[in-house]
């Protein structure tokens, strides 16, 4: 070994250590991605929990027949899959920044979630879980059978559900375009009640009586706006489609 | 190549500062490392001289590309081990093996350093244990064996050992007190007694 230091003096003659800025980059590269991974997930907390707060609670047991079935039958699985995986994301890119080694998997994994559930949740209260959802729904054609499963519970008309934006209001019946964009006509319930508006989404109970009609029992609206923060006041006249 | 003895007064920090500067002054960092990691490359890894040489040759290479992404936070200590230690998996990787003996018995220090960490009592004979010990070392999975290597024979603290192996504190602990169960477990097996 009495020659090493002339061997890699030779052998380093031409060579320059790399910049400095090149293992910076990488660093900061790795912390904006941890950034990103948390405030993505984030974003899917305000959705998830927007899809949590909105659901058919009341309509549970009638839904699903049994409480935990309908809890199964809802729960926001995209969004607390993409929660998983950004989470998972965010620890991998803060473990490996220059630094990141030197904190536990419980310390960067509850930490990432516990921002993502704080910012997700004033995500959620400013609106941003709604605007998502539907800015999603809008443009992914099968964002509704993936992503969302309270609309896919309420496009069941065998079932007795249907929901959809109302673009025609008549004396004793409707037009509303479901959300795979099928038109139906919707005859009003006797007892009325539900005062209907243009562009407004609403959610029916009632009876398929063929591929285009559809008989009302009882009308709600689809989100409850106003009602519960999270949810934008102006929404029923907002287009949908 | 004669060296300074000035440079042989500054830090490590100080001299990667003026490597950065004069490739030349990179001989005193060889210099003063060749030996410890050459010592610690061999006990990791079970290779002929030339092998280990040109191990410690590739470490040396790869610090000096690196020079900039070193972090004076760390140890310039810590950081080169680390490399040394990269650069060993890396190897084992290449040759597609697992490492198989540390060769603790290189060290006199050793033994006394973990006779007395393990409470083992005073009177053990350490000519005739020597081998025993040894050879209880070399039957610990990898792992354990090469945290043992930094505890007792590279003599690093939890911190030190941390950066190294790019683990966090508690998980040095953690293997450190399994390396020891598993260590302790062997000793009672061969009716070498505790204190």
């Amino acid at each position: 070994m009495d020659n090493i230091i002339d061997k890699v003096l030779k052998a380093i003659k031409d060579q320059k250590p790399q910049a400095r800025w090149k293992f910076r980059l990488k660093d900061y590269a790795l912390w904006l991605a941890g950034v990103l991974s948390v405030l993505i997930g984030s974003f899917s907390v305000s959705v998830a929990i927007y899809m949590l707060v909105n659901n058919d609670w009341l309509l549970g047991q009638q839904i699903s027949g049994t409480f935990w079935a309908f809890i199964f039958a809802t729960l926001p699985y995209f969004w607390l899959v993409a929660i998983l995986f950004l989470t998972v994301l965010a620890y991998y890119n803060f473990r490996h920044t220059s630094e990141g080694y030197r904190y536990q998997l419980i310390t960067l994994t509850l930490g990432s979630v516990l921002i993502s559930l704080f910012l997700g949740a004033v995500f959620y209260y400013i609106g941003l879980g709604q605007m998502i959802d539907e800015s999603l729904y809008k443009n992914i054609p099968s964002y509704e059978r993936l992503a969302s499963p309270r609309r896919a519970i309420w496009m069941d008309v065998a079932a007795g559900r249907l929901a959809g934006q109302v673009v025609a209001i008549r004396a004793n019946d409707f037009d509303l375009v479901d959300f795979r964009h099928r038109l139906w006509v919707v005859e009003r319930p006797l007892s009325g009640g539900y005062i209907l508006n243009r562009g407004e989404v609403v959610r029916i109970i009632g009876e398929k009586i063929d591929e285009i009609h559809f008989k009302a029992e009882k009308i709600l609206p689809f989100d409850m706006p106003g009602k519960i923060p999270g949810l934008r006041p102006n929404m029923p006249t907002r287009p949908l489609f | 190549m004669v060296l300074n003895t000035d440079y042989n007064q500054k830090t490590d920090e100080e001299l990667v500062a003026l490597t950065l500067e004069d490739q030349r002054v990179f001989a005193y960092l060889i210099e003063r490392y060749q030996s410890r990691l050459g010592r610690y490359i061999a006990r990791l890894a079970n290779l002929s001289h030339d092998d280990i040489e040109d191990i410690l040759q590739e470490v040396f290479i790869k610090t000096y590309g690196n020079l900039n992404a070193f972090n004076p936070k760390l140890k310039f200590s810590s950081w080169i081990y680390r490399i040394a230690h990269n650069q060993v998996i890396s190897n084992f990787r290449k040759l597609k093996s697992r490492p198989q003996t540390i060769a603790f018995e290189s060290d006199p220090d050793f033994l006394e350093n973990i006779c007395s960490d393990f409470n083992l009592e005073k009177e053990i004979d350490l000519i005739t244990d020597k081998q025993l010990i040894t050879d209880i070392l070399n039957s610990l999975d990898y792992k354990y064996k090469e945290i043992l290597e930094l505890k007792f024979l590279e003599e690093k603290d939890y911190r030190e050992i941390s950066d190294i192996l790019k683990k966090p504190l508690g998980t040095i602990a953690t293997l450190i007190n399994r390396a020891k169960k598993q260590f302790k477990k062997e000793l009672i097996k061969q009716n070498i007694k505790l204190k």
